[in-house]
């Protein structure tokens, strides 16, 4: 047995699993019963399917890297794919449901917040882990454990334990309804009840990927149930370089050049408005033009309640 | 529970989509509900219109943009995908009572004071809410799909849809009528709350109150068709709305001509942010505000003048 790894049965199916030994819950890769390590107790799961294969992935990164602005016009011919990995990525999934309440001046009040609460299960050790959280799943493609699906890619098992991510839960629901009322009422804020409720274990599919251009490393994610660019590194051509600091320079220089004009009339205030003014104008383009490699994401967002009048009394 | 095990339509025994979570999974070969769990929800749809006028809204959309019809014959459309979505409506009844604040700055001879007005109102409506029945679901043109979904008046049966015909995936609904009453009383707290603070340029509240009546609630079935295009080897997405076939969001690229524009409108505010604060300076030091604002202009069009995309969103 590797190092760093256990041997477990499968209560389910017999199946003799290799485990991490920090896994606090186990999915089996061959028929998908969940359970938690200590108690032996069932948990429920499901996955998200992976529909973008390799060459997809390497087609959207890639499609999504040439409509950026500064990339080299060489790229589609210079740039390699150098490395790729999906990766099967647990997920605990939380409805959460709180009260909170406020009296002020001898009036009181109750708030409702409502919230699905979702988080890393496991940690990958790559650099991918950082843009796990917070991560919205995509709207379409749940389904049951498929063992196919499991075997695809990396299937990390949670490490996580299951108690720590629901107190994780329960201080965020907490949070966001004592917030809730802090925010409507000046008086004093206590919590009311907490519900949190588990709705399953999700592994959720990520390509994780590299590819090389003249010589250079750059790095990308991928959602692979969703096709959603979550991160790109990318180059940047020498001129696209060149046109941002000298349009820096020349939003710097027009401030200076209006605020000593300004100030020759008797007011300092035209000085320190120009640089201040120009110098926060030109730092988007100064930073895009000095940084070593450029970065992007898709920005996609999620949806929220909306609502309009019906009627007034 | 793998995928192996099948559930079937409890009406015509066809295949269901039936997924983890699922509470209500309408058979998409004859539009029956197939319920999953205890309480029922009324269910309606908003009937797709086909792919190929969808197809021909999105061309028609981009041969009637100013942009994009210039460069129109350079545009290749790769992917088309249509998807009815479960989207929560319910109208809410809401009473209560708030005390807000507002900070005002007023000139004094040649020096600004500031001084704390205080508002208070009551309210005693209905409003109606629309929020997607999935989980922790994010898809572009969602949210826009949700806003317009909100106010639509001419829902149908799932009967009335030939369910043969459209060959749509219906993705199941995921929250519970439990769950949706609570969302939507929380939705309402929350709607009440921002409506008042916005109409009434409150900087806070002293007191808000907002007890929820949920009047009535249901399911609607909206379609959402998803569009990816190439222009110069470039990806770009669109959202078209199935039922009306309009644009809900579309990402465009950034030609040369938005990049001078936007570099131009920078150094403007930098030129601005020298002169007017100075123009003003012989009265108070107020105008420390109008630099920041034209630092925060100025920053926002330079990293407009090098971005990707612009996007357009239905309103």
């Amino acid at each position: 047995m590797e190092v760093g790894f256990k041997q477990v049965t499968c209560p389910s199916c017999n199946a003799l699993l290799k485990a991490p030994h920090a896994a606090s819950v186990i999915v089996c890769p061959y028929c998908g019963y969940t359970f938690e390590v200590r108690s032996g107790r069932r948990l429920a799961y499901y996955m998200f399917p992976t529909y973008v294969d390799s060459p997809a992935a390497w087609r959207i990164v890639m499609q999504f890297i040439v409509r950026r602005y500064g990339v080299p016009e060489d790229f589609m011919v210079e740039a390699n794919p150098r490395f790729s990995e999906l990766h099967l990525v647990p997920y605990y999934v939380f409805r959460c449901r709180a009260s909170s309440h406020c009296v002020r001046s001898g009036r009181g009040a109750s708030y409702l917040e409502t919230a699905d609460y979702s988080v890393p299960a496991a940690r990958t050790g790559r650099w991918i882990d950082s843009h796990l959280d917070g991560f919205s799943f995509s709207v379409r493609g749940r389904s049951f454990f498929d063992p196919r699906q499991a075997q695809r890619g990396r299937f990390h098992m949670p490490t996580v334990r299951y108690e720590e991510a629901h107190r994780a839960a329960h201080r965020f629901i907490e949070e966001r309804a004592l917030s809730e009322a802090r925010e409507s009422c000046g008086g004093a804020a206590r919590l009311g009840s907490v519900e949190v409720d588990f709705v399953g274990l999700a592994h959720y599919p990520f390509w994780l990927m590299e590819y090389v251009y003249r010589g250079g490393v750059y790095r990308a994610l991928l959602d692979a149930s969703g096709g959603k660019v979550l991160y790109v590194e990318y180059p940047l051509r020498a001129g696209a370089r060149a046109m941002m600091l000298a349009a820096s320079a020349a939003i710097i220089g027009l401030g200076i050049a209006s605020g000593l004009a300004v100030s020759a009339t008797g007011s300092p205030l035209g000085l320190i408005g120009g640089v201040t003014t120009s110098v926060a104008a030109a730092l988007p383009l100064l930073a895009k033009a000095l940084a070593s490699k450029s970065r992007g994401a898709e920005t996609i967002s999620r949806g929220g309640a909306r609502y309009r009048w019906v009627k007034g009394g | 529970m793998t995928s192996e095990t099948v559930f079937k339509c409890s009406n015509c025994g066809a295949p269901l989509n039936y997924t983890p979570e699922t509470i209500a999974c309408v058979c998409e070969y004859c539009g029956t509900v197939n319920w999953f769990g205890e309480g029922r929800f009324e269910v309606f749809v908003l009937p797709t219109r086909a792919r190929s006028e969808v197809i021909n809204a999105f061309w028609g959309r981009m041969k009637s943009d100013p942009d994009m019809r210039r460069v129109y014959q350079e545009i290749e459309l790769i992917e088309v995908q249509g998807f009815y979505v479960p989207i929560l409506v319910g109208e809410v009844w809401v009473r209560g009572e708030w005390i807000g604040y507002k900070v005002v700055t007023e000139k004094k001879g040649k020096s600004y004071t500031t001084r704390t007005v205080r508002k208070s109102g009551s309210f005693n409506s209905a409003v109606r809410l629309a929020i997607e029945a999935r989980r922790s679901a994010a898809e572009y043109g969602l949210p826009e799909l949700v806003e317009q979904v909100r106010s639509v008046q001419s829902a149908h049966p799932l009967s009335s849809v030939d369910w043969r015909a459209v060959k749509l995936p219906v993705l199941n609904t995921e929250v519970s009528p439990e769950e949706a009453v609570d969302m939507l009383k929380d939705a309402a707290e929350d709607s009440m709350r921002q409506s008042i603070r916005a109409s009434q340029g409150l900087d806070g509240f002293d007191y808000y109150r907002c007890d929820a009546e949920v009047r009535k609630y249901w399911i609607l079935l909206a379609p959402l068709w998803c569009l990816v295009y190439k222009y110069r080897g470039g990806m770009f997405r669109a959202s078209i709305s199935g039922y009306n076939l309009q644009t809900l969001r579309v990402s465009e690229p950034v030609f040369l001509g938005h990049r001078i524009v936007y570099l131009i409108g920078s150094a403007l505010a930098s030129i601005a942010g020298a002169v007017i604060p100075a123009l003003a300076s012989s009265e108070s030091e107020f105008p420390i505000g109008v630099i920041f604002l034209a630092a925060a202009v100025g920053a926002y069009l330079s990293s407009k003048a090098v971005s990707d995309v612009r996007e357009e969103v239905w309103k």
